[in-house]
């Protein structure tokens, strides 16, 4: 149902959002560790980091099922 | 931008805001203008999901959380706030309602700054002794300072404090001012007293005329605990105007662990010559793995401030006297269950680590308290001593929720009034945090309410908001402090 419902289409500007979105969520995970590891506790206080892992696995799944349409 | 493919587009749009998002969290992590405002409340929420600043409050079994606001149920209330980085100042506001100002007339705020000792600098937030006084005394308020007198005298508290009356008659709230003391007719003895073993961190007055300072004491390590930073011993020695006159130091007997194997005993002798006459404090840092033997003074006035932690593994009778009206006790290990008695009337203590307080029946000048089972912890609002003459009391009388009032004439107290929200009450605590305690960016605050005991299920107070407002030194000051340097 849900594969029938969504078509991945490689090259469209869906795909084109994921790829740097996925990239700028991956660059900003790094420049988080590296705050954190600076000044422990400075940016889990205000974000919750969790949730940007969580989207960045999401980013990364919905980049994979692009993979397999191809 | 309107050449810019899509992909370009996207990616300048995602990596400003990642960039946004990073210099808001560097300019956080630094706050190069010295200031920032932190704010609690127990349902607010943060957007951005992060964990926040302020740490939980605990004990748990001394609060209540299941209503929309903090209930105080017992006293102290504990909790950290994390900060970036150091700060001078600290302005905390806070709204709350109290329930019961007659019989829990006070309400501190407090921030650690001895974690050994777990000292906490206290300041008011409401003292509603203080609050009725006001409207049937005459009252006088100026630079924070407030003058109660019951029949006016004095113009202000430069007044009273070069012409003071006479020790009964006055009493200080969260001010301190030490006039010059003397005992009449007092003569230095030669003579060893030998104290009762005392475990954990005590302090002590002691009165010279004419004799050095003497105080002798072996250290035993019980290694009962683990602690990273072991078991040092430190002793201070303060005069008169609070300064350090001397300082001792042990290092940890070598084992950090909680294995219980007893260390060696070590001793620190402290002989002082050539003192002016008047009072001194001794202060003995060490935490509860230490007990101190064998304690040998040639001091014939020597009283402990506050708080005493009996040893007492013979389980002897022991002799206490105090200036206080009121006892609590708690004792620290099953050995200790039993009794203790106050002016001769029994005192039952039946479980351990929880505090039993009691007032004296008849309270005489100096009350007596015996002592039988070892590992008692007394406490009280004034000074215990191990004989009835080396029972002395320096300080000015406090205003505290025991506190009898009858006799006092005069008040002076760093307080101002908390303002009337409706139902609401809001209260300003300025709080000078340049030297406190903090360990990996937290800062330790607490909330007291004398006399509330969570056993009663009674909510002493209800707490709507807490904001914290620090201030510190700004990043160019730091700068030009650095090159200074």
């Amino acid at each position: 149902m849900f594969k029938d419902n969504i078509k991945f289409i490689y090259g469209s500007e869906f795909h084109q959002f994921c790829q740097e979105l996925f990239y700028a969520l991956s660059g900003a995970l790094v420049l988080f560790v590296l705050l954190e590891i600076a000044k422990p506790q400075i940016v889990v206080a205000y974000l919750n980091i969790s949730f940007w892992l969580l989207l960045w696995l999401l980013n990364g799944i919905i980049l994979l099922m692009f993979k397999k349409k191809d | 931008m309107k050449n810019l493919s899509f992909r370009l587009k996207t990616r300048l749009i995602l990596w400003s805001i990642i960039t946004l998002t990073v210099f808001a969290l560097v300019y956080l992590a630094v706050l190069p203008f010295g200031r920032i405002t932190y704010n609690y409340h127990q349902n607010g929420h943060n957007l951005s999901g992060g964990k926040g600043f302020f740490g939980n409050f605990t004990p748990l079994d001394r609060i209540d959380t299941t209503g929309e606001n903090l209930k105080i149920i017992g006293d102290s209330i504990y909790f950290s706030l994390f900060t970036p980085r150091r700060f001078e100042k600290a302005k905390m506001t806070i709204v709350y309602r109290g329930f019961d100002y007659e019989s829990y007339p006070i309400i501190e705020a407090g921030v650690m700054v001895d974690p050994i000792l777990r000292n906490y600098r206290t300041y008011p937030i409401s003292n509603y002794i203080l609050d009725r006084l006001s409207t049937e005394w005459k009252s006088k308020s100026e630079d924070g300072l407030l003058l109660l007198q019951k029949e006016k005298k004095y113009s202000d508290v430069n007044d009273l404090l070069t012409n003071p009356p006479k020790s009964e008659e006055l009493a200080f709230y969260n001010y301190q001012h030490n006039f010059p003391y003397q005992i009449d007719g007092y003569q230095a003895q030669k003579s060893l007293i030998s104290l009762p073993d005392l475990r954990g961190a005590y302090q002590f007055y002691t009165y010279i005329d004419n004799e050095d300072l003497n105080f002798s004491a072996d250290f035993l390590d019980l290694n009962q605990n683990a602690d990273k930073n072991g078991d040092p011993v430190q002793i201070y020695v303060y005069g008169n105007d609070q300064k350090a006159l001397a300082e001792y130091s042990l290092p940890d007997d070598g084992n950090k662990n909680d294995d219980a194997k007893i260390g060696e005993t070590r001793n620190i002798s402290i002989n002082i010559p050539d003192l002016a006459k008047g009072v001194y404090k001794v202060e003995v840092k060490i935490n509860d793995d230490l007990v101190s033997q064998n304690i040998k003074t040639t001091q014939s006035k020597l009283s402990f401030i506050s708080r005493v932690w009996v040893y007492n593994r013979s389980s002897a009778s022991i002799n206490i006297f105090t200036s206080g009206a009121f006892v609590k006790a708690k004792v620290n290990d099953p050995s200790g269950v039993g009794v203790i008695t106050l002016n001769n009337e029994y005192l039952d203590i039946l479980e351990t680590y929880k505090q039993v307080t009691a007032d004296f029946n008849n309270p005489q000048k100096v009350n007596n308290i015996t002592v039988f089972r070892p590992e008692t912890v007394l406490e009280t609002s004034g000074v215990f001593a191990f004989s009835g003459d080396s029972l002395f009391n320096p300080d000015i009388k406090k205003i505290d929720s025991s506190t009898d009032s009858n006799g006092i004439k005069y008040i002076v107290a760093g307080y101002s009034a908390p303002v009337s929200l409706g139902i609401w009450k809001k209260a300003n605590v300025e709080m000078d945090i340049s030297d406190v305690y903090r360990e990996k960016g937290q800062t330790n605050f607490m909330i007291s309410i004398p006399g509330l005991l969570a056993e009663n299920k009674i909510v002493g107070a209800e707490i709507q908001s807490i904001q914290i407002e620090l201030t510190g030194k700004s990043l160019i000051q730091k700068i030009k402090e650095y090159v200074q340097r």
